[in-house]
């Protein structure tokens, strides 16, 4: 009698939790005298699996044994992917993750069947790491797929995905991936403790798992890489770092990750060796030009002319005869300008993207220089600039560098080559005396280590005999 | 960090601030003596701007000439700076010109000038001009854009080739600090119709004494210039009217001091390079007359150098081949007991020159005839 008032009971609870609006399901099915209920949500469920592999099983057995969960889950269903639970207060959980819960009138065991399916994009091309000769398989925002790209080229069995489960509310999976005889397993203790440590109600995407990872939230500078190919994510793992794939984002994360890692495509471990370390020049300097050619220009034009040769500055006071505003005004409204410009552009549909290119060019590089606004050397300068801040393989080092570039155009206003070099230097010491997960920012460089810079530069993977110093991972050796 | 900071906002700040098209660009500065005043005669950048330009031409129109009179060099520059727009700017200066007869008064106090403000740039040559600067910058030039860049371009490009020597206000501010010695500068003029080269002037206690008409110069050049290189027509040894080009260049140049019985002397050797570019007429060349060709430059080289070294000792008084500098690098204890200057028409100049034809080109002495 009170086994039946508890039967009731339990129907009744989930009777109600199919009544509410939380767009739960419920398939009541009779299959030899015994009651079966299913419960899942019809958006996250692959339907034709439910039907062909649990409801249609269980309705055809005619078999002799008294229909049980266990008997089904054993006999009856097709479907691979089950277990059991009895939690109550669990089903849920389930059934919001996605599960179908499949409950039985005599049983107070119940199964859950993975019955999974999300609608997802396929495997394309990178957006914004692209490459010509690397890989071109990119995360998407499914979970699974990403695991998978990484399982797919990492065969080893010591490759470890510790999960998580992060957001009150969202309850998004977070898989910390690394080589267990690789990797430093402080840099793991770390990550996991940190990841433990979020008690956000939601994580929507991976920049959330950054924020949260790095030490302090106005850090200027990102402390964690980003991947968007499965090959750039692999190549970090085998070097002994961590990678993050955060359910629902197409971009993981990479930890530690100093500074000069920003500056390093995963092609250039591909290509030829002298290509690579050209590579690595060029984006040195269009780093350097991106926070600097400006203030330079200013300081330059304004305070130091004498340090250019005679011809030059006549050809440059030759530019900006016509030009209203003085040089500083001219910079600062020029730089602006760049960053509506690169801002609208990327925030534009893709079809009329090319457009504000097109308008920028002409009323920018044209219009305004006919009208004597600004001078043709300032648009070579600021064309520079914007040009060369988009050639970081990782374009979050850029961020800064594009922020940086306004308080270093200032501060040059101001006091000249004197206050330049001071504005530089103190965002040297700031780069310099910052850590990635307890690796120093600017290794190789400080502290020096020859070996990892030559590495570095070269990036010959025949070269490239022991893994980063920096790192301090167990296995040391490559090859 | 506050000290840095605090020291910066002191030390420099906006009142530094102006934009290079706000400024006066001075080209070419001349010095000149008129009456009891300085003369000051200057030409200054013409900025052309976009509207007076050719579509995509961005250029300098030409300059500006201006003339400005003081009795001494600020109430010259006090009354220069009250015709100008904007503030004067010297680093654009590519040469500073001195008249003749300003010369002869002595230019060290301008030199000194341009030692100590600032945005002069000690790197600029300084000439001696036989007609008044004001006269040279407003005769002009149509191969340059303005006579201050012409005479710079040209000095530069004849120094390469080892024809003039390119003195810089730097060097010339070195040879004054030492006291003892003389120095040249390059003379020009109008001459022909064109502002030209026309020898070397030259200074003692910075005051002009004598000029060394260009034709004489080679001498001075074989011991002052960086770069020899000349090119001369030489009569064949075979004395038969035929005449071999050669051009010579400057390999090995040593110089070394001594000090014996009251007496430097000064061993200059030097090791030239011959190239024998083409013959007049064709005809074969042997080993032997090869040999006495290399004779006859040697010869001909150690002539031009005692020439003008006997000038400088007997006429000049004054060492402009900056020996002194040898010598009291070598001799620094004996340099500090003598006077340079008195001791310098004394000694005794000995000259080595080596001459070797390393490319013979057309000569075979094998063959009857060439071609």
């Amino acid at each position: 009698m009170r086994e039946m008032k508890e039967k009731d009971k339990r129907i009744m609870k989930i009777e109600a939790l199919c009544q509410g609006d939380q767009g739960i399901s419920m398939r009541k099915l009779w299959a030899m005298g015994v009651e079966v209920h299913i419960l899942y949500i019809p958006q996250l469920t692959d339907r034709k699996r439910l039907s062909h592999d649990i409801i249609k099983p269980i309705l055809e057995y005619h078999g002799k044994e008294v229909m049980t969960i266990d008997m089904i889950a054993a006999a009856v269903v097709y479907i691979d992917d089950i277990s059991m639970d009895e939690d109550e207060e669990k089903i849920i959980d389930y059934i919001l993750d996605g599960y179908s819960v499949i409950l039985m009138a005599n049983s107070k065991k119940y199964m859950i069947a993975n019955t999974l399916k999300i609608e997802k994009r396929n495997v394309e091309s990178p957006e914004i790491q692209n490459t010509l000769r690397g890989p071109k398989d990119a995360f998407t925002e499914n979970y699974e797929a990403n695991l998978s790209l990484i399982r797919y080229r990492i065969k080893d069995p010591a490759l470890r995905i510790q999960q998580h489960a992060i957001g009150r509310r969202t309850k998004t999976r977070v898989a910390v991936i690394y080589i267990e005889d690789i990797v430093n397993h402080q840099y793991v203790e770390k990550i996991n403790r940190k990841l433990q440590e979020i008690r956000v109600d939601g994580i929507l995407a991976s920049g959330h798992i950054e924020k949260f990872i790095v030490d302090n939230a106005f850090s200027l500078f990102p402390q964690a890489g980003t991947a968007e190919r499965s090959d750039r994510a692999c190549a970090s793992i085998l070097k002994g770092m961590i990678c993050m794939i955060v359910e629902g984002s197409n971009i993981a994360l990479i930890v530690p990750y100093p500074f000069m890692e920003f500056l390093d495509a995963g092609e250039d471990h591909y290509d030829n060796i002298f290509l690579a370390v050209l590579l690595k020049w060029v984006r040195i300097i269009a780093l350097l030009i991106t926070l600097t050619l400006s203030s330079l220009y200013i300081a330059v034009v304004a305070f130091h002319p004498d340090i250019l040769p005679a011809r030059y500055i006549l050809a440059l006071a030759s530019t900006r005869v016509m030009v209203p505003v003085n040089v500083a005004l001219e910079t600062f409204i020029m730089e602006i300008v760049a960053e509506i410009l690169r801002e609208a552009s990327t925030r534009l549909p893709k079809q009329i993207g090319p457009a504000i290119g097109i308008v920028g060019t002409i009323v920018i590089g044209q219009a305004a220089v006919g009208a004597g606004l600004v001078s043709p050397l300032m648009v070579v300068v600021i064309s520079l600039v914007t040009m060369a801040s988009f050639l970081a393989p990782d374009h979050t080092i850029m961020n800064p560098i594009r922020i940086l570039r306004f308080p270093l155009i200032i501060v040059t206003a101001i006091f000249g080559l004197l206050g330049f070099v001071l504005g530089l230097t103190m965002i040297m010491i700031k780069v310099i005396s910052m850590k990635s997960l307890g690796v120093p920012y600017f290794t190789p460089m400080v502290p020096f280590n020859l070996t990892d810079l030559k590495d570095y530069l070269f990036s010959d993977v025949t070269l490239a005999k022991k893994r980063p110093k920096f790192l301090n991972t167990r296995d040391k050796t490559r090859q | 960090m506050c000290f840095v900071l605090i020291s910066t906002i002191l030390l420099i700040g906006c009142w530094d601030y102006e934009d290079i098209d706000k400024k006066s660009l001075v080209i070419s500065v001349g010095v000149d003596r008129v009456g009891d005043k300085v003369e000051f005669s200057t030409e200054v950048a013409k900025l052309i701007s976009r509207g007076e330009a050719a579509a995509e031409q961005v250029a300098i129109k030409g300059v500006y000439r201006d003339v400005s009179y003081g009795k001494t060099f600020e109430e010259a520059r006090v009354s220069y700076d009250s015709k100008r727009a904007y503030p004067t700017f010297l680093g654009t200066t590519r040469v500073v010109v001195f008249s003749e007869k300003y010369a002869r008064e002595g230019i060290e106090s301008y030199l000194n000038r341009i030692n100590n403000i600032f945005d002069y740039r000690k790197t600029l040559p300084a000439v001696v001009s036989r007609d008044p600067p004001r006269k040279l910058f407003d005769f002009g030039v149509e191969n340059d854009i303005s006579v201050g860049f012409f005479i710079e371009h040209n000095l530069r490009f004849l120094e390469r080739t080892g024809a003039v020597l390119y003195p810089t206000i730097g060097e010339l501010l070195s040879n004054i600090a030492m006291g003892e010695i003389g120095y040249v500068l390059p003379y020009i003029g109008i001459d022909e119709g064109a502002i030209r080269y026309l020898g070397l002037a030259v200074m003692k206690d910075s005051k002009l004494i004598e000029i060394i008409d260009v034709k004489d110069t080679k001498g001075i050049l074989y011991i002052l210039a960086d770069q020899l290189q000349s090119t001369q027509a030489i009569p064949s040894p075979k004395e038969n009217g035929n005449l071999y080009s050669v051009k010579k260049t400057l390999e090995k140049r040593k110089i070394k001091t001594d000090y014996n019985d009251g007496r430097p002397i000064i061993h200059i050797q030097l090791d030239l390079k011959g190239e024998l570019q083409y013959q007049y007429h064709i005809e074969p060349v042997s080993d032997a007359e090869i040999k006495k060709l290399e004779q006859e430059i040697s010869q001909q080289v150690k002539k031009d150098i005692l020439k003008i070294v006997e000038r400088t000792q007997k006429e000049f008084e004054c060492d402009i081949f900056r020996f002194g500098m040898y010598f009291r690098a070598d001799h620094p204890d004996i340099y500090k007991q003598i006077k340079w200057k008195e001791e310098y028409p004394k000694a005794d100049i000995r000259v080595m020159v080596k001459t070797k034809i390393v490319n013979q080109h057309l000569s075979d002495p094998n063959a009857e005839k060439k071609y």
